[in-house]
């Protein structure tokens, strides 16, 4: 087998990368591990016939800034969204409840409810920062990170500039404490990191994403019949673009001759060749010290991919199949609440992520667990049969645990999914047994067991932090999808901007493939 | 408006092949699926435990060598590898010895001397008539039926007393087995296999179908990487060729003017014309009671189709194991292999066996020994586990709705989980090394909810309208329903209630593809390999001809 690009992984990134460069002409294959490709684009009937279950990824926020989207013309392959018009819901102890809009006046008018005060500040962060977020943050996502002092240089020569750069040196958490008075609506900020970002309230560096969140210039979207639409919407568009995929077609080795990838091998034997290039879209460690072999790095590259820090928290999964929706009590105070896209409970005040998170680090299953629950159903019915429903709740939590490390987890998954609902029904009480048809739950370590390029159950393929992102991500040098081995790409979310089903990494991949072949883009 | 040349409902494998056929002869086709996933029976999902997978519907493959779409589509080009056992098709015995049958027609005629030397003989001799006549019996799967004609099944009768020697035309298939092996469980073996194929065994008249299974009886193979990767390399084809595969396509209508389908409307209101053909794949009910009105069919004909009888000999429970290590046989000291068997009859020792099995299902009663059909899949396909690790799928026939009542919906949850464990008992008494400890997770699957994934599979039947005399060859779904080409002009049928039955074969779409093609002239576009079963079946037509049937 023979072919101009080999891609590594058929994840969402793997995909993409590989759907631009068969559009650009070239011969392109995928070979995916598994049977089904698109990664974290994974939809299961996990419980009962009919009833859908996305597993990994499910709050789409890059779908109207994806290139992706037009330029696959991914819709017409299948790929259909929809937003919900209430994004987050926080379900408080004390009975009330705040939500996030769409729409940014009832997003003031909820949060004005708790604090008229920050109502103003929010409204004022988002007149300050929207079209900032709009016209250059977000977009660029979608290219090679610039020299650090680029930003530095563009910036520092306004008292705006210097606001922002200010901001953005700090943590999410006192971005949030210093600009919102009321801790719920400090909660309904921060809630907003961890899913789908994968940034904890205290990582330093990243306070910009206060302002992302609050001017809601990314908002979350739901794909229609579940997340693997959209994963089989990529196999069209890569098909019909003239490429090919290989499923269950493990790659156990990327060939290195005289410095230059020229190749893979598969677990089956086979060999194959690639012509032109070889892009891994799974995660730095497999990548180098898998698939290469150390043998194949400098010392010091070596050492840098050992050193990559890797996702400091997982999630826990509880899918469920019922008979009705969640049901929540503080609907009474805010009936937006029942139809939040995301709703967050025990995530009250900043002191409840910092408890969370100081127990995730200590290998601890938060106790209580505090979840990111959604009932997909109440937005499209397609995901259930009939008159039923499905839901899950996500706990972040750690891979090890303190006790038992991760396999403890298959000691006491079941019990800590039951307490997992506990925590739901104490503000949903229809959560009941009787409600519940069916119920799967998916630890850390299974996470780990089905995506391999999610190491140690971390979903973004490594630790969103300030200096494993932008150019540094994964490491200097690397960004744009270079590596150190001629021929070898990274196309997957070790590069910038990291995990989550954003559509940039195999994009930025696919353009650096293609300059390094002289080859113009066709986009 | 969106309008393709044919419209195809159901992406299961009948309705991918079929798209894929039409495709490559550049027409313009659409396969419209209502589920998430195409493939239909084509499934395979990690039901236990992340990394295992599991055959949730086919499993055991018997009929690729001479699979049409294999042959004509490439489809290994395309990624597509099946694994073919030597030791195809076993049963451990409780006295501790085994009968293996093997791809090797010699080492099975060893095997079964070490039971009866007669029979050995009788295989030997069977397995030849069938060999020397297996470009007829697949001809007559592979074409359109040739039906209505008192002389077209007088002429089957006279070739069955010519090829065996014996009239066995109105035979049963335990009537047929026990006129040629006298071991009790060389029958019981060879009943399995067919009763496996999901037909009532003591169904008189039906020894055609008999000799036919015979003929496969050791070609099962397994799909690598999981059955609905077969799924994914047909897709891939279809798309490849210029067809179009959509999901989450429920089709609620077929439009009919004038008396004629002239398109699909789907349960969203997207509205999709034809302009030569509809074909569904699904189930008569569906297709005819559900997407079309009464008033489009002709007079008695909705009647006919309530008549269709699903669910009879081809419903299953299937178990599906996550194990720690692979079984260890008892039998294994008798011969080693059955420790590497593919299809395991396990519990069925005699015929009576199974006919009590038949008995307890007519009184819808759960069999109260479990006896069982089992594949280790990952024996010889490590992929489909974590290293080291191992998958089983355990199948059970059973009523669809056990006790009273028709739903079996609450019946099953009930009883489904002790049910399991009563199933995974059975293999442990033979593998007594499958102790608790060593099965990691399990997953029990009801006809109920097989009814509900796959509707086409009424009741749970996996032929989507049973198999029987009733409703086979031009009879098939049943009389009054037409068979491929449907009383509504424009819309054809293309899958498993269709001619010749239900199961991965791809019999029903590529005989709807020769209707299609002598309807629209396709023969020539259609570039088909010549297959080993042609001039047989030229032959069949020529001397039906010849004695005055019109085809």
């Amino acid at each position: 087998m023979t072919y101009d690009v080999v891609i590594v992984g058929g994840g969402h990134n793997g995909l993409i990368c590989a759907a631009y460069l068969a559009k650009a002409g070239l011969e392109v294959c995928v070979f995916e591990r598994r049977l089904e490709v698109g990664g974290g684009l994974s939809t299961e009937e996990a419980t009962l016939p009919g009833f859908q279950h996305n597993y990994h990824s499910v709050f789409h926020d890059a779908v109207e800034h994806m290139p992706a989207m037009e330029d696959l013309e991914l819709e017409s392959h299948g790929a259909e969204y929809v937003r919900p018009d209430v994004q987050v819901g926080l379900a408080l102890r004390d009975g009330r409840a705040l939500t996030v809009h769409a729409d940014r006046e009832r997003t003031l008018a909820s949060l004005g409810r708790f604090s008229a005060n920050d109502a103003a500040a929010w409204a004022r962060m988002d007149d300050d920062y929207h079209e900032f977020m709009e016209t250059l943050v977000v977009p660029a996502l979608y290219s090679a990170p610039p020299k650090p002092s680029e930003p530095l240089m563009a910036l520092e020569g306004t008292p705006e500039g210097m606001r922002y750069l200010r901001l953005s040196r700090s943590s999410p958490a006192d971005v949030t404490r210093e600009t919102f008075e009321h801790e719920a609506v400090r909660a309904a900020v921060l809630f907003q990191l961890a899913v789908p970002r994968g940034v904890v309230t205290d990582y330093a560096g990243l306070g910009m994403l206060v302002p992302l969140v609050v001017s809601q210039v990314e908002l979350s979207h739901l794909a229609k019949g579940g997340s693997h639409a959209v994963a089989h919407a990529l196999w069209r568009a890569l098909l019909r673009a003239g490429g090919t995929v290989r499923g269950t077609r493990e790659v156990t080795r990327i060939v290195v001759e005289n410095g230059r990838a020229v190749g893979v091998d598969l677990a089956s034997g086979e060999r194959v060749v690639a012509r032109k290039a070889v892009v891994s879209a799974v995660d730095l460690p497999q990548t180098f010290l898998r698939l290469v072999g150390e043998q194949h790095l400098s010392p010091e590259v070596a050492r840098a991919v050992r050193s990559f820090k890797l996702d400091e928290f997982s999630l826990f999964g509880v899918h469920l199949a019922l008979r009705e929706p969640p049901r929540y009590a503080a609907a009474a105070d805010d009936p937006d609440l029942d139809r939040a896209f995301k709703v967050g409970i025990g995530f009250d005040s900043v002191d409840d992520f910092d408890s969370m998170w100081a127990q995730i680090r200590r290998g601890e299953p938060p106790d209580p667990p505090r979840l990111y629950a959604c009932c997909p159903t109440v937005h499209d019915p397609t995901q259930a049969p009939e008159g039923h429903h499905t839901a899950f709740c996500w706990a972040p939590a750690p891979y090890a645990l303190r006790d038992g490390g991760a396999e403890g987890w298959d000691r006491i998954a079941a019990e800590y999914a039951d307490r997992c609902m506990e925590a739901w029904r104490a503000v949903a009480p229809n959560m009941t047994a009787d409600n519940v048809l069916a119920r799967r739950v998916l630890s850390p370590l299974d996470v780990y067991r089905k995506m391999t390029s999610m190491p140690f159950g971390g979903v973004f393929h490594g630790r969103m932090t300030f200096d494993q992102l932008e150019g540094f991500r994964p490491l200097p040098g690397m960004a744009d999808g270079h590596t150190p081995i001629a021929g070898l790409y990274l196309g997957g979310a070790a590069l910038h901007p990291g995990g989550g089903i954003l559509g940039a990494c195999g994009y930025i991949a696919a353009g650096t493939v293609l300059a390094d072949l002289g080859v113009e883009a066709w986009w | 408006m969106e309008t393709h040349d044919v419209v195809i409902i159901g992406a299961g494998h009948n309705g991918l092949s079929l798209g894929c056929y039409l495709a490559r002869a550049g027409l313009d086709v659409v396969v419209l699926e209502r589920r998430a996933e195409f493939g239909g029976g084509l499934s395979t999902e990690e039901v236990t435990i992340p990394g295992f997978y599991h055959n949730l519907h086919s499993n055991f493959h018997g009929a690729m060598p001479f699979f049409p779409p294999y042959m004509d589509l490439d489809l290994e080009d395309h990624g597509a590898t099946y694994i073919h056992p030597d030791a195809n098709i076993g049963m451990p015995l409780r006295d501790g010895r085994a009968l293996v049958l093997y791809v090797d027609e010699l080492r099975s005629y060893e095997e079964i001397a070490k039971f009866s030397k007669k029979d050995a003989e009788a295989w030997l001799e069977t397995r030849g008539v069938i060999a020397t006549h297996v470009e007829e019996i697949l001809a007559s799967g592979y074409s359109p039926p040739v039906g209505g004609a008192d002389v077209a099944e007088q002429m089957v009768r006279e070739q069955l007393l010519e090829w065996f020697g014996a009239d066995i035309a109105d035979m049963s298939a335990v009537e047929f087995v026990k006129s040629r092996f006298e071991n009790p469980h060389v029958q019981a073996l060879i009943l399995f296999h067919m009763a496996v194929g999901g037909w009532d065994v003591r169904e008189p008249k039906l020894a055609t179908l008999a000799t036919a299974f015979l003929g496969y009886i050791t070609n099962w193979q397994l799909c690598r990487g999981g059955s609905h990767h077969l799924a994914h390399v047909l897709g891939t084809v279809l798309l490849k060729s210029g067809g179009d595969l959509r999901e989450h396509s429920d089709v609620a209508r077929i439009r009919v003017r004038e008396g004629r389908a002239v398109g699909v409307t789907l349960a969203d209101g997207t509205e999709i014309d034809a302009r030569m053909a509809v074909v569904s794949t699904v189930d008569p009910h569906q297709t005819f009671l559900r997407m079309l009105d009464e008033g489009d069919l002709p007079d008695g004909m909705a009647d006919g189709v309530r008549a269709i009888r699903y669910g009879h000999g081809d419903v299953l429970f299937g178990v599906h194991v996550a194990l720690d290590e692979a079984p260890r046989f008892t039998a294994a000291k008798f011969n080693p292999d059955i420790d590497r068997t593919f299809n395991l009859n396990i519990g069925y020792e005699t015929p009576e066996d199974l006919l009590e099995h038949y008995e307890e299902i007519d009184r819808n009663e759960l069999p109260k020994t479990p006896r069982l059909e089992v594949g280790f899949n990952t024996l010889f396909d490590p992929s489909q586990a974590p290293e080291g690790k191992h998958t089983a799928v355990l199948w059970q026939f059973v009523p669809f709705a056990p006790g009273k009542g028709d739903g079996g919906a609450a019946v099953w949850d009930e009883l489904k989980k002790e049910y399991a464990e009563r199933c995974i008992e059975t293999v442990r008494e033979y593998a007594p090394n499958l102790t608790p400890d060593k099965v990691l997770g399990v997953y029990a699957y009801t006809p109920h909810d097989i009814a509900r994934k796959m509707v086409n599979m009424r009741r749970g039947g996996f032929h989507c309208a049973a198999v029987l005399e009733s409703q086979v060859f031009h009879r098939r779904p049943v009389e009054a329903v037409g068979g491929l080409r449907t009383p509504v002009e424009g819309l054809y049928m293309g899958g498993a209630s269709v001619h010749p039955h239900g199961g991965i074969i791809a019999g029903p779409s590529y005989n709807c593809l020769q209707v299609l093609a002598d309807d629209f002239d396709l023969w020539d576009r259609l570039k088909l390999k010549k297959k080993i079963w042609d001039d047989a079946r030229d032959e069949i037509r020529a001397r039906l001809r010849a004695a005055g049937v019109r085809l």
